[in-house]
This record gives C-alpha cells, structure tokens and sequence, in this order.
C-alpha cells in the first residue's frame, strides 16, 4: 500500500472540511496545544458562509448580525494566527479507521497518521431525481445552492423567471436574492402544511416581497425539452399525495429546489462508523464522538442544523473531544442512549455519559403550541411557546439535572404540549 | 462547410459511429452527419444498456439473425475500444413452475438462434447464489451466461474516436433538411444544417428520424412509431444487490421491466413500453411509477431511497417491428438501417459488419488501410486508480491534482482531456467522464464545470449549454453591486 514516493505526515488532530464546524473544531484544537491540520478542497476557509452574503449569522454567538463572509473571517483571521496547518485545494482520498488516510494535495499524495479525526464535511442538496419529479430534463433545474454559488460567487443569474420548491432556508433566501437582481420570483412551493425554513426568513424573504408562498403544494411536471419552459404546480393531500385535477402550470425559466440537505457521510462510512437512519449522519456522543473511537463529527455531517452558531459550538464541542482524545487516548465513555420520543423526529447527540454537562438538538415531528420539551422519567423540562420542524431546538442539560439522569438507563425526549 | 465522400453516414448514434467505424478500416473517405452537437443523443443514449444474449427474437427475423452474432462479437469490440463490458449472464425469472414451459420455449428459441449456454434453473439454492436478493418467490430461471451490460453512451464515444482516428469526418450540428439524387452519376447531394455534402452511397442510421430521412428520397415503405421506456437509476452506492441482467417473462410488447446492475456501477430499473404519437422523452407518473412497482416484483426489498435520477429514451420502432436493414427500393446506393429497437444495441456489431458488406455488393470498392488502427485510447480514470499510479498521474499532470466532480472523483485533467476529445456541453462532460453523474448530481460541481467549459472553448461562460441548442445555463450577469 504505502508507496516510498509518497511523503507522510503525523497530527494529534486532522479535521476534515473547512467550514464553520471545521474551522471551530481546528482552532479550539490548537488553542487547547494540540498539533492541528485543516484539510479544505476548495481554494479558501469558510465553506458555504462565502456564498451566504446575506446577513443574520452570528447572533446567538456574538449577538450581532454578521454575513456570512464576515462570519468566516472570525474564524480565518485566527486561524491564520494559529499553529494550524490549513491544507487547501486538498481532497481526502480514503479514511481509515485507524485514523490514517491519504490526501491529495497541490504538492501531491500526503499520507497522514492523527491521534483523532474531525469529519465536518458538511452536506448536499437533495436533487430532483431523489425527489421523483417526472417530466423532461432541460436545462434550468438546480438545487437553490447551486444557484445561491453562481450569482453569489461567479456573478450569473441562472435565471430570469424562477420557480422554488421547498420552504427551506436557502430557498428563502434565494428568493430574495433573485428578486434584488432583478429576476422575478413566481412562488415558493411547500409541500408540508407549514414552512420548513426559518419564519424569521418567511417574513423576510417572502412576505416583504410579496413573493406568494403555496403551502401543502408541490411540482408535479416539468417542460420544456432544452431550457426549463414551465412546471406544474399541484395540490397535495393530507398524505402529500397530488390531488387529481389540481394542476396549474407555471411559466418559468429557473426551478430551484430547496428540499432538503443530507449529510455527506461518505468517510464515516468509510471509516467504519455506524450512521444514524434518521439524521444520515454518525451516531454521536455528547462529545460528537461517533462510535469509531477517535473519529468525531461536527455541523451539517451529523445532522442538519439551522443556524452557523450552533455549528460552530458543536465544532468547539468536538475540538474539546479530540483534544481530550489525542491527550490522552480516552474519553469518558457514553453507555445512556438518548432516544426520540413523542413528537421527536431525531435527538443529537445520540448517547451521553450522564457525568458531564451536554447540550442537545431535536427536531420535532409536528408543530406544536405551548410545548414542553422534556426527558421523561425526570423533572427536566424546557417550554417553548411554538415548535416546528423547520426549526431546531436546543437545549442544555447541566449542574444538578445530571444527578437526574443517573438511574436512567435510556434517556427518552419527548415534546408534549403542556396546556 | 461542404464537402464530398464515397459514404455519408446520417446520425450518430450506435449504428451511425458503429458504420462509421466498421467503414474506416478501408480506403475510403467517409463522412457523418449528427444534427446534435455530440454523438449518441438519440436513442442510443437512453436504454438498458443490455448485450443481449439473444434468445427473444422470433428465428428467421433480421433482429435474431443479428443478435446472438453481435453478442458474440461484442468481447473484442469492446476490448479494442477499451470500453467496459461486463458479462453478467441475464435471469428470466418467474415465480409459477407452471410457466416452465414458457421458458422451455425461450430456450429452444434462443439455441435456434445459435446462443450458446441456456440453462433453465429449478433450483432454488443455485437461484440464490447467482443472485441472492432476488424474491423468494422466483422458482423458476432460464438463465443466459452470455448476456452483458455496456454503457451505450461510452461505447458510442469509442466508436466516433477510433473513426475519426482513423480518418472519419464528423460533422455535428447538421441536421439533415434535404437529400438530392444526381440524375446522371450516382451521387447524393445532401443539404444540412452545417453545410452541403456530395455521396456516392448514403447510410441511413438516423433512428427515431429515419422514416423522415428515407421520405427525402421517396421512400415510404416503412414508419417509425416511436414508443417511450422510462427508468430510475439509482446511486452506484448500492452496487452489488443486483447482480445479473433480471427480466420478467416477456410479453408481446416488450421484455419487460428489467432490473440490472449498469455497466458502470449503479442500478437501473425500467423500461415501461408506451407508444407515442409526438415523440417525447419526458418522464411521467404513472410511468415511473410502473417501473418502480416492476422492479419491486423481483427485488422487494430493494432501497428505493438510493434512486438518483430517472430518465426516458425512444425506441425506434419500425411498424414490421423489424429491424429495416437494406437498399432502397426507392433509391440506388440509399441504404436503410432503420428500425433498430432493443436488441439493437446488441446487434449493433453485426449490423456494422454486415453493412459494410452490403456496399460492397452495390459496388463500393474495399481497399484495405494499412494505417487502421483498431485501438482507442480511454481516457485516464482517476477513480480507478490505485495509489502508485495516482502518484504518477498526478505527478505528470497539474489539473489531475484538482477534483472536479467529488462525488465521482473526476479531475480536471479528465474533464479537460473530454473537452480536447469533443465535449461540447455539460452532458458531453457527464457522458465521457460521469461528472454530475454521483450522489449530488452536479449540484457541487456545476458551476466549475461552466467554467472550464468557457475557458476551454474560448467563449463565455454564457455560451456554456447543458445540451446544445436553447439549453443554456446562465441568463444573464448579475449587477455586481451596482
């Protein structure tokens, strides 16, 4: 296997992915002492924030409201301070689980040996064929990303007259997006009966302009042989089933799809990591620990987070744990599993140890008013006037409410509504 | 342009480049006209991708005459085009042992037709090690070890680069608008969208449009009706579930709704078989709903969550049902090769060598080429690589160190190296190299790929088409703060 030719290398912790959880976990890694490498394929720091020039990140952080950009740039002005070995335009091309693996870089293969590892290779778009929409194949369909990256980072418009299925938050935001260029926006397709994104990006990125939002409606046709020439806008029923007969067509020239992300779990699979069905992504402790020892994940490849400041707690957050791994070859081991319950979708972290103070994300299954969050068998509670599963929720279990925890076995979430 | 051949040959698709191909061993000058901007478009483009063993055709039919003939001689077809060809063997399965005489049938069909190695398996155990997720309800298996898969659009490519190699011109964008038959001489002058061209002889191999082709110098002894197949293509992640070629007991119509592993790693299911008056190649409901609920007959269990895409091609079906291999009654030296459905693909070899022998009888002078060659060179493929010859690759060229497409490993290298070889659009790319082709479907690497398509090609990013014609992927600039 190992090639004489090929230069290798050592690291207490390699982090993989350059974005915001990447970036988080690499700089608390080299604050912490450790020897850390940032290994990024594209040409800068920062992931999708560079594409992401509208403002709102960093409240929950930093309580101001930063652009994406300027986000990143906390992130990259340090780390170029640091003692971290950014590694750009390099691709992994295979990760073991020993912790070893083989990159590419502008240099040539490097094979590199680390103490612990950080995946935070983010996510992908879900595409049209993974949502089934029958109909022609023209050019003019494209995930709200893609299109996000081309008029954000290389200066196009993909289109003029645009169509966006999917509530999500970078359909939101691209729907403003293209309506300040210039480009008018026909509507925004749901095909659940609430928005999935963000309501403060409803409000701000369709209600303001008047862009019409069809809830509990979907794209159930496609034309035009080479330039998108229209979609057909349908009713669903309470299966998202379309309903017969509902049909209207819609002329557009641009179909952006906003339906959703997936992890890009690629090299925890390879590395022999166990995935979570309902996330996609690793199943993860409260150290974001996945069952690999050594091997972490943190942001967007564990599960589908709203906003960059939560990603960039859990990249310090697993920092902390590669630290600690890399140190020492141990971390306190997570026996409880922590399980959806009533109206839980998923819950992240997936196992905890009880001994130390843990924060955790759900996601619930159906909106709900005057809701309480709480770990069934126990007095810990959370309320919360409105949840929904466009938005998740966090929450931090700390000091005396371990104590709560020891006899459990299974620590069962559920979201109930208190009144 | 214009320009003047012994053979012109109208479509580029498998049978126009297999011609082509078939042609350029000799001394002859010889020219192909594709109204798209690259090869194999048509129907080649959309199909199973099956090298069928060539047990279905009725004995005596041109489509059973040239089957089990181009199956045979498809090892070292694929050999010397260095394209990937994989003889998985095909599964005809049913789950009613009262349908064994069905099958019975099939076999001494196909041993009539000279295919070599039918089996019929009664054994449930042996089912199941050649293909262990199939239902547990299949009994019953007329099994055909010679039967492969081949990605058609790859083996098309192969095709136009060896003979253009070899001496071949192709000339894209040329749609064919009129043909003129010289009263005193024999030749054809042939007005298409990119110039006019003098023949002596003319191929027509131009698929669903080969009846209109054929109406250009009278001759209306056939139709095509073209009939739609739809299919899922799932991720190549779930590689290996499927194993063999699986069909269902056929019907009239067609094969029916097939599952196989494609030749380039993933899985296809379809096609559903639904004539058409308008040609179209939109998916629909209903129809990729079939396909689905077909698949799931012999693969129940199969994750339907890795479905990637789905798409739709035409058969070029002619009212005989036949292929139409031949001289025009109505034209001397006009030769048909028209009406090439499923088994086309598979007898495409066949049909290249036979018409090659064809022109001879009417008189075309065979000289061989001392200078043919016969080899194609692939491109490089990164993805399959192992690490030393990474090491080298990288070593010698600066662009194999920059991945393009991530989900399937393609360099800039590769996507340059297609360009160079005739890629023209994002689907020429995809194609030759199956960038857009993994997990995110060119959702990461779309934008790059314009890009190199415009630095490549010398114009604007604009410019850039996903498939030619009005196809464009960029609308305008965008006010850039202003």
């Amino acid at each position: 296997m190992m090639n004489s030719n090929i230069k290798s290398t050592k690291k207490d912790i390699v982090v993989v992915g350059g974005g915001p959880a990447g970036m988080a976990a690499g700089l608390r890694g080299a604050e912490e002492g450790a020897e850390v490498m940032i290994v990024e394929r594209d040409i800068e720091l920062g992931g999708i924030l560079n594409q992401c020039i509208h403002n709102g990140f960093g409240v929950e952080i930093y309580g101001e409201e930063l652009t994406g950009p300027e986000y990143a740039e906390r992130f990259t002005s340090q780390i170029s301070e640091s003692s971290v070995d950014v590694m750009l335009n390099t691709f992994v091309l295979s990760m073991r689980p020993d912790k070893s693996m083989t990159l590419l870089t502008p240099n040539g293969l490097l094979e590199v040996e680390a103490e612990a590892v950080v995946l935070a290779t983010g996510a992908r778009e879900r595409s049209r064929g993974e949502i089934r929409i029958p109909g022609s194949r023209p050019s003019g369909v494209m995930p709200a990303g893609t299109a996000q990256e081309l008029i954000n980072k290389k200066g196009f418009l993909p289109g003029k007259r645009v169509f966006v299925l999917g509530s999500g938050d970078i359909g939101l935001i691209i729907s403003r997006r293209l309506t300040w260029e210039g480009a008018e926006v026909a509507g925004v397709a749901e095909i659940m009966d609430y928005p999935t994104g963000l309501n403060r990006n409803v409000v701000q990125c369709l209600h303001d302009y008047d862009i019409p939002l069809h809830l509990s409606h979907t794209v159930t046709d496609i034309y035009g042989s080479n330039r998108l020439e229209g979609v057909e806008l349908s009713r669903v029923d309470d299966n998202m089933k379309p309903v017969e007969g509902t049909g209207q067509d819609i002329d557009v020239d641009l179909l952006l799809l906003s339906v959703g992300l997936v992890p890009e779990n690629d090299f925890f699979k390879e590395a022999g990591v166990t995935l979570s069905e309902r996330t996609s992504g690793p199943i993860v402790d409260e150290w974001f620990q996945t069952d690999v020892p050594g091997i972490f994940g943190c942001g967007n490849s564990v599960h589908i987070e709203d906003l960059v400041d939560w990603v960039t707690m859990d990249g310090f957050r697993a920092g902390d744990g590669a630290v600690a791994y890399a140190g020492n070859g141990n971390l306190q081991s997570a026996e409880k599993d922590v399980v959806p319950g009533e109206n839980v979708n998923y819950v992240v972290p997936q196992k905890v140890s009880g001994e130390d103070d843990f924060r955790f994300a759900l996601r619930v299954e159906e909106p709900m008013e005057n809701a309480d969050i709480s770990i069934k068998g126990t007095d810990i509670s959370f309320f919360e006037k409105i949840v929904t599963p466009g938005e998740m929720e966090v929450n931090e279990v700390e000091g005396e409410d371990l104590e709560e925890l020891q006899g459990l076995d299974e620590i069962e979430v559920e979201v109930t509504r208190r009144f | 342009m214009n320009a003047s051949y012994d053979v012109i040959v109208i479509g580029g698709g498998i049978i126009g480049t297999g011609v082509a191909r078939a042609l350029s061993r000799y001394k002859i000058d010889v020219g192909v006209l594709e109204k798209e901007p690259d090869v194999c478009w048509g129907t080649t483009k959309a199909n199973s991708g099956i090298v069928h063993a060539g047990y279905d055709a009725k004995p005596g039919t041109a489509k059973a005459s040239f089957s089990a003939p181009g199956n045979k001689k498809y090892g070292g077809w694929t050999e010397n085009l260095s394209v990937p060809f994989k003889r998985l063997g095909s599964f005809v399965s049913t789950k009613d042992k009262s349908q064994l005489d069905k099958l019975e049938n099939l076999l001494e069909q196909g041993e009539e037709n000279g295919v070599e190695e039918l089996e019929i398996i009664t054994d449930r155990k042996r089912i199941e090690e050649l293909e262990p997720n199939i239902t547990e309800e299949v009994e019953v298996v007329l099994y055909a070890p010679t039967a492969g898969v081949v990605a058609p659009y790859k083996l098309t490519i192969a095709l136009f680069e060896n003979a253009r190699e070899n001496g071949v011109d192709f000339h894209f964008n040329a749609p064919v608008k009129g043909i003129q038959k010289g009263e005193d001489e024999a030749k054809f002058t042939i007005e298409s969208g990119g110039g006019n061209f003098d023949g002596k002889y003319v191929i027509n191999a131009a698929g669903i449009h080969s009846d209109e082709i054929a109406g250009m110098v009278g001759d209306d002894s056939f139709s095509i009706f073209p009939a739609r197949g739809e299919y899922h293509l799932l991720d190549s992640e779930i590689e290996g579930y499927v194993r063999r070629i699986n069909f269902p007991l056929p019907t009239q119509e067609s094969k029916g709704i097939l599952v196989t592993p494609a030749a380039e790693g993933s899985i296809i299911f379809g096609p559903n078989h639904q004539p058409l008056e308008e040609p179209s190649v939109a998916t629909t409901k209903e129809g990729l709903e079939k396909v689905l609920g077909g698949a799931m007959k012999l693969f129940p269990d199969i994750d339907t969550g890795k479905i990637r895409t789905n798409f739709a091609g035409l058969r070029a079906k002619a009212g005989s049902d036949d292929f139409v291999i031949g001289e025009s009654d109505a034209a001397d030296n006009f030769v048909n090769v028209a009406g090439i459905q499923s088994p086309g693909l598979t007898a495409a070899p066949a049909i290249s060598e036979h018409v090659v022998g064809l022109l001879e009888d009417l008189g075309l002078e065979l000289i061989d080429d001392s200078d043919f060659d016969p080899r194609r060179n692939p491109i490089p493929k990164f993805a399959e690589m192992d690490i030393d010859e990474i090491a080298q690759y990288t070593d010698k060229y600066k662009a194999a160190k920059d991945i393009v497409c991530r989900c399937e490993e393609v360099t800039r290298a590769e996507i340059e190296e297609a360009i160079d070889r005739g890629a023209t659009t994002l689907d020429g790319i995809k194609f030759r190299t199956r960038s857009r082709m993994g997990s995110c479907q060119g959702g990461f690497c779309t934008p790059r790929l314009i890009e190199i398509l415009s630095d490549k090609l010398g114009v604007s990013p604009k410019e850039i088409t996903k498939k030619g014609d009005n196809s464009y992927l960029l609308a305008e600039e965008t006010k850039k703060g202003e």
